[in-house]
């Protein structure tokens, strides 16, 4: 059954919403209606259900407050979606909303005899519980993890669609209100590009609900004629519910959609966010139908819904007169209009409700709400011209309460851009007193709350964004500014549950017990109570608090000094931060071949590389038939992933001869050398191998992950060297594959017609340029795998067509491709180290047994001075060939550990069955002196177990290495 | 001759990607591409299109003298850095530094300069220019339409918005977190950016392109819609 709704307010309420679209909803398992337009508060509040959630520690019934989303009272959960405010979040037809911080019910909560429990739940006590006896917390942990948090996360939920856009505007305007618009349209009149970013549905801010003048129709003539200028005006573009919830450095203002990250960049920044209005305290003041007087507002005038049937107007200014004028244009009782002033300042609005018959008690305020659910009535007290108060007078029964005491300029984002506050006690409220270069104040936010001072601020202010102008935190004089805040509208009661803070449940006698506890500046008060830590950020909170603490130190508001906004203004969703998230993937010119043949595809940095070729049989097996097909047949791999760096110039042989480890300015042209690269530190960081096509051009290959490094370690090198050379990375200007086997040669033979492939023509280590299947190729004799190998180089957009050719050349042969996993199979037969694998982040060439790679006669390369250092002490470890002496015992994994004498020596780094010789074989890390070729030790494998091996020569497989040198 | 891209040895980076949008496929300036596509209408490339120019040849110098020598081969190459000067019959350069210009065909795929300046190069020089291989280390796509810098500003850090980003600037930057050099080559009156990037990205970079564009309701264009956009 749906719950009826209550008629709505006609002509001249209700902007927001189309009568003519009814929604319905579900909301804590009753159904409810509203209309289009409608946010979830509203709608409940239409249906005359105001209780919305459970207070945080005490479990008390709260309900709609500000209207705005300022509070936790509002936040609800939809579906798999937490942390939603119903105050800003629209009706859909079929939503199904759900209270949070509840157990039971939300109106039979269970954890409601907390709200007894006050004494034994002081400020702080949770650094004073939970831990003792030892191993309490044990207990605790679990019952606070089920009890806390304002929602429940969906580990399942499905990741939906959210991004991220740029923007640029000379002049950003946060705020679409009176102040904002005027500044937007006069920077507009200049020729800026202006951006307003506007956080509700439409422009206007307090326009669209507040009242300005006795008849009611002020605040809605100047939004209409600032709205219709500004869409006049082509070069100001507008943002609504949108919020900004950060302010940076150099105007950087970081703007949420629902679901969308705004990074904007403004050549300078207008704030003109207006203000919160403040909360009075008394006991009770937390009830559902308690609420502000801008929340009755919105309410009636965006929702054409009435606060309730007869309320109480508390005020300390003009603003609660117009509330109470609304609420009689509605229809809605006033039972009286408590004015906590003893001698009112005399307003357009009081002097209206004055020619009204609403009962005016002046130097009144509220001692207490009483109901508990819902308030019923409030117990008047007198205010006393010192501003005291300790008699309670009359219980005048209500349904709803509104509080007009005040308001806080909204300026959470100058201080996210590094804006300093002071407090005017003049006007009693902290206003701007520095302001980044680039950021302005403007309306409200500033201090200023007529219509003519909003109006002439934001001019004002636009007027200087556009020319440029450093900002500054002055404002003009409003008279109305004077008289707008009360310096103390806080009512303590000995029976407490006057809350300071309804976010984080504080009462005043918390923050007191704060300070007596020692707490005494407002930061560590801040942390010692959670005071403005809840969703709220202090918004109602902060100054009552500041105020309060002036009183009880006996200093003032300015000395107390205030805590710091930080970003975000509001909860961000981590999905929107995230956004769409780009993870750059490169592929080979012959990817989709290697799919097209079934390839496990593997990453090798953003590489998609095939691991092996599934063909029916386990992972193991087909890499198994990979190297045996390689091995007695032939096999093609795609190497094109590897690095490669062309060196050109007068100097390259020199340069390649500084960077590298060997000697190679005597490398013949037409021949390839092993590459060896150390760091400053005598690290081994790369290998690969340096081609020479001519006197003046090397070609380099690096590993797939380390190119990027090298490339640039040349160019930092040679920015200091000054060598006549240029390094060009080439890596994805080439395809590659790699065709090995007994029959490679074979195969190449039906591509190639313009190179001697022979071995005398071609031998081992020599490199060529020519043509295969009529494409441009560098073709490198190499044997990474221990077989005859042809490396062939093709410009990347024929990687392709060369891959297809290879595979019908080789058909008679029986050439299968072979992925990285069969590739590393056959390099650790051949006892190849792999870089990052075989060595660390210490490894030098001579623990890796490189020593060969070195040019000891050379005066200098990248890190010879280390190598030599480290090559003169006494060698702590080496990189060692092993076997295990079991044929049939498990290969031992990376990592695992040598073990000689019940001491750790050492570290495998690879290790595999071999296909090709029917034993264990791997490489180690052996860090003792037993070194030589049949010295035992052990490895301790998963589980514990110890397996024996022995130290054995490389390569294992074709040890004269005979077959790669056909 | 064929005509279908898996038949020729130099084939697109993207081209699947153009077979599954439908394209049909065409020689230009002596290579296969994708002509037609049949939601790729011109009001499409004036709105949002992205067409391949991957085959279309160009190619890059670089080195001490590198913008000497191209200077004496005729190439007029302009004083600025980040900057591209239409040449002559079309063609389009782009000084990166002040050692480096790449060059672009022109649109219609036909002119002579790339394959006139890779001859020249091939005879070899004293000079120090050393050439790159943009046509194989780089995708080329061109981005068309009203909505082109609205989608940028989704994935590219930079305003691209006309009223800062003048037609043959360039800008060596980000996109979608690969990088790319963008050049403001508007096509007849219609804004269009011609992007390269790493060739190896390039299916990558299409998949985020698309995906950006579909908020405008943009999506790949054949060459034919480039042409009749020129005439606009």
């Amino acid at each position: 059954m749906t719950l009826p709704s209550i008629k709505r307010l006609g002509e001249g309420f209700g902007d927001f919403i189309d009568l003519s679209k009814p929604v319905e909803f579900t909301f804590d398992g009753d159904r409810y209606s509203g209309f289009e337009g409608d946010v979830i508060s509203s709608a409940l509040a239409g249906s005359d259900q105001w209780l919305i959630s459970r207070s945080f520690k005490y479990h008390r019934p709260r309900g709609l407050f500000s209207l705005a989303g300022h509070e936790a009272n509002s936040i609800i959960q939809i579906g798999d979606e937490p942390i939603v405010y119903a105050d800003l979040r629209k009706i859909e037809p079929g939503m199904t909303a759900q209270p949070v911080n509840c157990f039971g019910s939300l109106q039979r909560d269970w954890l409601a005899f907390l709200d007894r429990m006050g004494k034994f739940l002081p400020v702080g006590f949770y650094y004073r519980s939970f831990f003792r006896p030892k191993g309490a917390w044990r207990f605790w942990e679990p019952v606070i993890r089920r009890m806390a948090g304002l929602g429940t996360i969906n580990p399942h939920a499905k990741h939906r669609y959210y991004d991220k856009k740029y923007g640029f505007f000379d002049v950003i305007i946060v705020g679409g209100g009176q102040a904002g618009m005027n500044a937007a349209i006069e920077a507009a009149k200049q020729n800026k590009s202006v951006l307003i970013v506007e956080e509700s549905a439409q422009l206007g801010g307090a326009l669209n609900f507040q009242r300005l003048d006795a008849r009611g129709v002020l605040a809605k003539e100047i939004r209409d004629g600032l709205v219709q200028e500004i869409a006049n005006l082509n070069n100001i573009e507008v943002m609504i519910s949108a919020v900004a919830t950060g302010l940076f450095t150099d105007g950087w203002v970081s703007v949420t959609t629902e679901k969308r990250l705004h990074k904007i960049r403004g050549d300078t920044v207008v704030i003109a966010a207006g203000s919160v209005e403040q909360p009075a305290v008394f006991r009770n003041n937390d009830r559902p139908g308690v609420m502000l007087g801008t929340a009755a507002q919105r309410l009636m005038r965006l929702y054409g819904v009435r606060p309730g049937k007869r309320g109480v107007v508390l005020t300390a200014n003009d603003d609660g007169y117009g509330v109470a004028l609304d609420c009689l244009d509605a229809g809605v009782e006033i039972a009286a209009i408590l004015d906590l002033r003893t001698h009112p300042a005399n307003g357009e609005l009081r002097a209206q409700a004055q020619n009204t018959e609403l009962r005016i008690l002046e130097g009144s305020a509220i001692c207490e709400a009483t109901g508990h659910h819902h308030v019923k009535a409030i117990n008047v007290a007198k205010v006393k011209e010192d501003g005291s108060w300790n008699e309670t007078g009359e219980t005048i029964s209500c349904d709803f309460v509104t509080m007009s005491v005040g308001y806080a300029p909204n300026a959470a984002l100058i201080s996210h851009g590094g804006g300093s506050f002071e407090y005017d006690s003049d006007r009693a409220m902290h206003l701007p007193s520095t302001l980044p270069d680039w950021c302005h104040a403007a309306g409200a936010v500033n201090g200023l709350f007529s219509p003519k001072a909003c109006t002439a601020d934001g001019i004002r202010t636009g007027s200087m964004a556009a020319k440029g102008e450093s900002s500054k935190a002055e404002r003009a004089e409003d008279p109305l500014a004077h008289s707008i805040n009360h310096p103390f509208p806080i009512f303590r009661n000995v029976k407490g549950k006057d809350f300071v803070d309804f976010d984080e449940d504080l009462q005043s006698k918390d923050i007191l017990d704060g300070l007596n506890d020692g707490f005494r500046d407002i930061q560590l008060l801040k942390r010692y109570s959670t005071l403005g830590m809840g969703p709220s950020q202090g918004r109602h909170s902060n100054v009552n608090a500041i105020r309060l603490v002036a009183k009880y130190e006996q200093t003032n508001e300015d000395s107390v000094g205030t805590t710091t906004f930080r970003p975000p203004y509001r909860s961000e969703k981590i999905a929107v931060l995230a956004g769409r998230s780009f993870d750059p993937v490169r592929r080979t010119a012959m990817h989709h071949r290697h799919l097209e043949a079934g390839a496990h595809m593997t990453l090798a940095g953003a590489w998609l590389r095939p691991g092996y070729y599934r063909n029916g049989k386990s992972a193991e097996q087909s890499i198994f038939d990979e190297v045996r097909n390689c091995r007695s047949n032939v096999g093609m791999i795609d190497v094109s992933t590897l690095g490669g760096l062309d060196v050109r110039g007068s100097n390259a042989a020199e340069f390649v001869n500084r960077i590298y480890t060997w000697a190679y300015t005597k490398q013949q042209v037409g021949r390839a050398r092993y590459l060896l690269m150390t760091d400053e530190a005598g690290v081994v960081i790369d290998d690969g191998v340096a081609c020479r096509f001519a006197d003046n051009h090397f070609y380099l290959t690096a590993t797939t992950g380390g190119v990027d490094g090298v490339y640039r370690e040349m160019l930092y090198w040679n920015a200091q060297w000054r060598l006549d050379v240029d390094i060009t990375n080439v890596t994805a200007a080439f395809a590659g594959v790699n065709i090995a086997g007994p029959t490679a040669r074979k195969v190449l033979e039906k591509l190639c017609d313009d190179i001697d492939l022979s071995a005398e023509g071609f031998p081992y280590m020599g490199v060529r340029i020519g043509h295969v299947a009529g494409v441009p190729a560098r073709l490198l004799r190499v044997g990474f795998v221990g077989e005859l190998g042809f490396e062939i180089h093709v410009p990347a957009s024929r990687g392709e067509a060369l891959w297809d050719a290879a595979m019908a050349a080789g058909e008679e042969f029986n050439i299968k491709p072979f992925g990285v996993e069969a590739q590393r199979v056959m390099r650790l037969e051949k006892g190849h180290i792999i870089i990052g694998q075989d060595t660390d982040g210490l490894t030098t060439p001579h623990e890796a047994n490189m020593e060969w790679a070195v040019a000891k006669k050379k005066p200098f390369y990248v890190g010879k001075r280390s190598v030599d250092m480290q090559a003169a002490k006494p060698s702590r470890r080496r990189l060692l060939g092993f076997k295990l002496t079991d044929k049939n015992a498990p290969a031992p994994e990376e990592c695992h550990l040598i073990i000689r004498d019940g001491n750790i020596t050492g570290r495998v780094t690879s290790a595999v069955r071999s296909p090709s010789l029917d034993e264990v074989v791997g490489l180690a890390y052996i860090e003792d002196e037993n070194t030589e070729v049949g010295s035992k030790f052990h490895i301790r494998i998963a589980g514990g177990q110890l397996v024996e091996a022995v130290v054995a020569p490389i390569p294992f497989y074709d040890p004269d290495n005979k077959r790669q040198e056909l | 001759m064929a005509d279908m891209p898996n038949q020729r040895l130099q084939r697109s980076f993207v081209y699947r990607n153009l077979e599954q949008a439908g394209a049909k496929f065409s020689e230009v300036a002596g290579s296969l591409m994708a002509i037609s596509v049949p939601d790729g209408t011109v009001d499409v490339a004036q709105n949002l299109g992205v067409a391949d120019l991957s085959l279309l040849p160009r190619t890059g110098y670089k080195g001490a003298e590198a913008l000497d020598w191209l200077g004496n081969q005729g190439i007029d190459i302009g004083v600025e850095s980040n900057k591209a000067i239409e040449q002559t019959d079309g063609s389009i350069c782009a000084k990166l530094a002040a050692s480096e210009a790449l060059i672009l065909s022109p649109l219609a795929g036909f002119s002579n300069v790339v394959s006139d300046l890779k001859a020249a190069w091939a005879k070899g020089t004293d000079q120090r220019a050393y050439e790159v291989q943009r046509e194989d280390v780089n995708f080329e796509f061109i981005i068309t339409g009203e909505s082109s810098a609205h989608m940028f500003a989704k994935i590219c850090g930079v305003n691209l918005s006309p009223s800062h980003f003048a037609p043959f600037d360039v800008t060596q930057t980000s996109v979608a977190r690969s990088n790319c050099i963008l050049i403001r080559c508007d096509v007849g009156s219609t804004l269009a950016f011609r992007m390269l990037g790493d060739s190896a990205s390039a299916e990558y970079m299409l998949e985020c392109l698309l995906d950006a564009m579909a908020e405008f309701g943009g999506s790949i264009v054949g060459h034919d819609a480039l042409t009749a956009l020129s005439a606009i």
